[in-house]
């Protein structure tokens, strides 16, 4: 929608006076959670633009306990779901359970109905619960019987998953990965981070409690902030250029990268790039959104939306050396 | 009574046989001859299709595409004839093989009662067959060289004539009226950055554009004289990388500034006031100068460089 320059000003105001939580969250969130910035700072783009996001990373980077500390700042629900090859549908959706003494079903809610959802290792439950979950996440209801329930709000999920070379694992096919808005690779943290994390394990130095800092409906006031966000027709050709690059890099003298693309990002990573682009904007607290935003989110949103060929998957590329390509061929408007 | 049924049944009969042998007799044939039953590989042989039918009736021509083994060399259009109340289609196949053994030309069926009989087809390499001749394969295509004949030659000379003293003539005719191209003068980057700002300042260019315009040359400007990939970059990144670039420090941060207002008015939509436009303006100009003077300065110190080389006791030797 066009908006005139005064709009977009009052809107510039209305989001610094409302993006106030996002210093104090990851003020209040650093006291526990050492290092992880980027982590955090995705797990909000997710939140305040309705997404979700896959993690992936090995276990103990405290993913569990960034999800649960932000859960508790915001002062909302969070469950955690431990994915495993023998659960099923009805362990995480809920089910119809029959009560003797009332002679009838009666519907007992699955862990799903939360705010926040910790799916950890959701690579290792088989293809039908992962799709139960991923129809919840898309649908934002679930269906026990007869019933459809809708799930609340704010709702996100935060999945996790390990290397798929792990064996009993079920790998998530494309396009059930492509319905998160963001795959984040966790990685280690910094020695003098780690030194920290040690002195908190090791030597008994007590953690703060996490104390909430913002509620549930100012969250949900920001996310309607986010979607007024501007987003000017260059900003949008600019993503539309990335995302073709990936698609036809011949049209942009990318033609080395032909034959290590299987297939380029769907159009639901141009709308995904164009949301978290938006919600870079509002954690940057401007009510526009400019290149920079676009590209400080541009790996996250995309590395799971690139097929690489099995040349490139020889040469040792990854999706990301793909954007970097893309980067260096688009021009900035 | 039995009699007379008898001779009822005896002539419809008659009638009946006498019918359908008149009808058979009446009906059209195709028949199918070669000129010849023993061929080598490759040596073409004709075959004739004819059909003969009664003249009043319709007889569809017969469709012959493919024969098992057999390729069609050409095949001649349909000659058509009447002749005694009689018509005749004929049409004549050129036809080779390159398979050596026996096969058959199998019978072309024009209808049930109507076809050919099948023709035999001796297919042999050599004739008469020599066991003690080598084995010679079939060769590829091998390609001729254009050569024009004799009884041409002097046309094509001719021909060539003719054209160039028309081209003498259109230039002898038009060439003097054709402005002379002007000879392209060579422009380092900085000067051409320098006259596309004095053509932006003269031009009354909408703001938005003028801002975007502003930007545009100093990202060309960087691109080709500092070797920076600012086309690119975003804002932010291309003040990271021109830093290495200044030496004054309160230019850097106002062409920071300059390039965060340009953002403003290119996503925005911010309308700014004219003198923030003279001021950005003024500020890339000085920018641009800036980093050609440091690029210059940075060149000149590496010439010396390179003629002066200093010993470990200070001592400097001159290269030649």
């Amino acid at each position: 929608m066009a908006k005139t320059g005064e709009e977009i000003r009052q809107l510039n105001e209305k989001i610094v006076g409302a993006g106030y939580f996002v210093d104090a969250l990851r003020k209040e969130i650093g006291q526990v959670i050492v290092g992880q910035h980027h982590m955090l700072d995705r797990l909000l783009i997710g939140l305040l633009s309705n997404g979700h996001v896959l993690l992936e990373g090995v276990p103990g980077l405290a993913k569990t306990l960034t999800i649960k500390s932000l859960a508790t700042a915001i002062q909302a629900d969070f469950n955690r779901i431990q994915f495993t090859p023998d659960l099923l549908p009805a362990d995480v959706i809920g089910t119809l359970i029959y009560n003797q003494q009332q002679n009838e079903f009666v519907v007992r809610r699955g862990p799903i109905f939360a705010n926040f959802i910790l799916a950890d290792e959701i690579n290792r439950a088989p293809a039908k619960v992962q799709s139960a979950l991923l129809e919840a996440m898309q649908e934002r209801q679930v269906t026990i019987g007869d019933h459809t329930y809708k799930l609340d709000d704010p709702f996100l999920v935060l999945a996790t998953q390990n290397p798929l070379e792990q064996e009993g694992t079920y790998p998530l096919p494309e396009a059930q990965v492509d319905r998160f808005i963001m795959k984040v690779i966790v990685r280690y943290p910094e020695m003098q981070e780690e030194q920290l994390i040690l002195r908190h394990n090791v030597q008994g130095e007590r953690l703060p409690p996490i104390r909430p800092v913002v509620n549930i409906q100012e969250i949900l006031d920001a996310k309607s902030l986010v979607r007024d966000i501007y987003l000017d027709e260059k900003v949008e050709r600019y993503i539309l250029d990335i995302v073709f690059a990936t698609r036809y890099p011949g049209r942009y003298q990318l033609e080395k990268l032909t034959p290590l693309i299987s297939y380029g990002a769907s159009p639901r990573g141009s709308i995904n790039l164009a949301l978290a682009g938006k919600a870079q904007a509002f954690l940057n607290k401007r009510g526009f959104v400019i290149p920079e935003d676009i590209r400080s989110v541009i790996y996250d949103v995309l590395r799971h939306r690139i097929g690489l060929t099995y040349e490139a998957e020889a040469e040792n590329i990854a999706a990301e050396n793909i954007i970097d390509e893309v980067l260096k061929a688009v021009n900035v408007p | 009574m039995f009699k007379k049924g008898a001779w009822i049944i005896g002539v419809l009969y008659l009638l009946t046989v006498g019918l359908h042998a008149s009808l058979y007799a009446q009906g059209p044939t195709v028949t199918a001859s070669v000129d010849k039953n023993k061929i080598l590989l490759g040596e073409p042989v004709l075959l004739t299709l004819e059909i003969r039918a009664p003249a009043a009736d319709k007889v569809q021509p017969l469709k012959l595409d493919s024969i098992p083994h057999f390729e069609f060399l050409s095949k001649d259009s349909i000659a058509k004839e009447d002749t005694d109340g009689q018509q005749v289609i004929r049409q004549y196949f050129r036809i080779t093989s390159f398979d050596s053994g026996r096969w058959a030309i199998p019978p072309i069926v024009l209808s049930a009662e109507a076809k050919t009989a099948s023709i035999l087809m001796d297919v042999v390499f050599t004739d008469p067959f020599d066991p003690s001749q080598p084995y010679h394969d079939i060769q590829d295509i091998r390609s001729v060289p254009f050569k024009l004949g004799k009884q041409f030659e002097k046309w094509w000379y001719m021909v060539a004539l003719l054209l160039i003293m028309i081209t003498l003539a259109v230039y002898w005719m038009t060439g003097e009226k054709r402005p002379r191209a002007e000879a392209k003068v060579y422009k380092s980057a900085y000067a051409r950055a320098k006259q596309q700002l004095e053509a932006l300042k003269a031009s009354k260019v909408p703001e938005n554009r003028f801002y975007a315009r502003l930007v545009e040359i100093l990202r060309a400007f960087l691109s080709e004289r500092a070797g920076v990939n600012s086309l690119q970059q975003t804002s932010g990144d291309l003040v990271e990388k021109i830093k290495p670039l200044f030496t004054d420090e309160s230019l850097y941060h106002s062409l920071e500034q300059v390039l965060a207002l340009c953002d403003l008015v290119k996503f925005a939509q911010y309308d700014p006031e004219d003198a923030e436009a003279q001021s950005a303006y003024e500020v890339i100009q000085k920018g641009v100068d800036h980093i050609e003077e440091g690029i210059r300065h940075a060149a000149k110190l590496k010439k010396e460089e390179r003629a002066h080389s200093v010993t470990e006791s200070g001592e400097v030797i001159h290269k030649k």
